[in-house]
């Protein structure tokens, strides 16, 4: 959330406001 | 049988999951190398995207364990914050360690990367460091709580091979017991066979395999090479010399005492 990682176990006290950027990690091709 | 952090690894070869022509390429080039270890990574991807979870399924599907890497990570906070991202993302504690300190070589960062090591090991993270050839790094790297090593062969995607022989057979012989895998650079089957007749425990291969004209068939080929050069290993090379000697017996031949 706005460029910070949000462990799943901390998920419940963020409380998302207006304006927040949410960004979702996928896993993808690595070498 | 090679075992890295109590896992019993029946494959010497391990495989990049990136630059495939296609996912199906991909998981037949999986197959092809009889790997038992898969690397793969975290990007950024919006709500109405599913890119990344169909290629989490596909290597689901292809039953291989994953190793998460930090590929792009220039600090030891970004390398840290991926690491952890990775551990929730693909629920392991494997983690393949880069810190990239020079962009055109891609060499580590190696004063990061010992950095980096020390606070994963310690929040129990397996750490799979990709370092150099260098012993006092390798040592430091040992005393950060890493129980395997992965010295480059040449840089990233150069497909140069075994860079540095003499570094990398001194690393070889100064860590007997440590795990040692050649991660990066190498571009032929014969320089994986190399890296086994050296006792180097594996190899880690992407871009040979998936920008070769048919990533399948050098995946099987690489399979091979792994398997002969840990093998010729096992069988005890003879030492190399500088002059000849006979192969055929000279005493009582027709024309000699």
């Amino acid at each position: 959330v706005n460029g910070e990682f949000v462990a799943v176990q901390a998920r419940e006290q963020i409380l998302l406001r207006d304006g927040d950027r949410v960004e979702v990690l996928a896993p993808m091709q690595g070498g | 049988m090679l075992e890295i952090y109590e896992t019993p690894l029946s494959s010497r070869l391990l495989l990049g999951s990136a630059r495939y022509p296609s996912p199906a390429v991909l998981a037949a080039a999986v197959r092809a190398a009889r790997t038992e270890v898969v690397t793969v990574s975290l990007r950024r991807e919006s709500g109405a995207e599913r890119a990344g979870q169909g290629f989490w399924s596909l290597i689901r599907e292809l039953g291989v364990r994953v190793l998460p890497n930090t590929a792009g990570c220039h600090s030891v906070k970004e390398a840290v914050t991926t690491a952890h991202m990775a551990r929730e993302v693909f629920a392991t504690a494997w983690i393949k360690l880069e810190v990239i300190g020079e962009d055109d070589t891609l060499q580590p960062d190696v004063f990061g990367l010992t950095e980096a090591a020390r606070i994963l090991s310690a929040e129990g993270f397996q750490v799979f460091p990709y370092t150099t050839e260098d012993l006092v790094v390798a040592e430091r790297l040992l005393e950060a709580g890493c129980r395997v090593l992965m010295p480059w062969g040449a840089p990233i995607g150069s497909g140069r091979g075994l860079n540095n022989l003499f570094g990398l057979r001194a690393l070889r012989a100064h860590f007997p017991g440590v795990p040692l895998i050649i991660d990066a650079g190498l571009g032929l089957p014969s320089h994986a066979a190399q890296a086994l007749e050296l006792g180097f425990d594996a190899v880690l291969i992407n871009t040979a395999v998936a920008q070769a004209r048919d990533p399948v068939q050098m995946a099987a080929a690489f399979a091979q090479a792994v398997e002969a050069g840990a093998a010729a290993r096992a069988a005890g090379p003879i030492e190399a010399r500088d002059l000849a000697v006979p192969s055929t017996p000279v005493i009582g031949t027709a024309f000699r005492g």
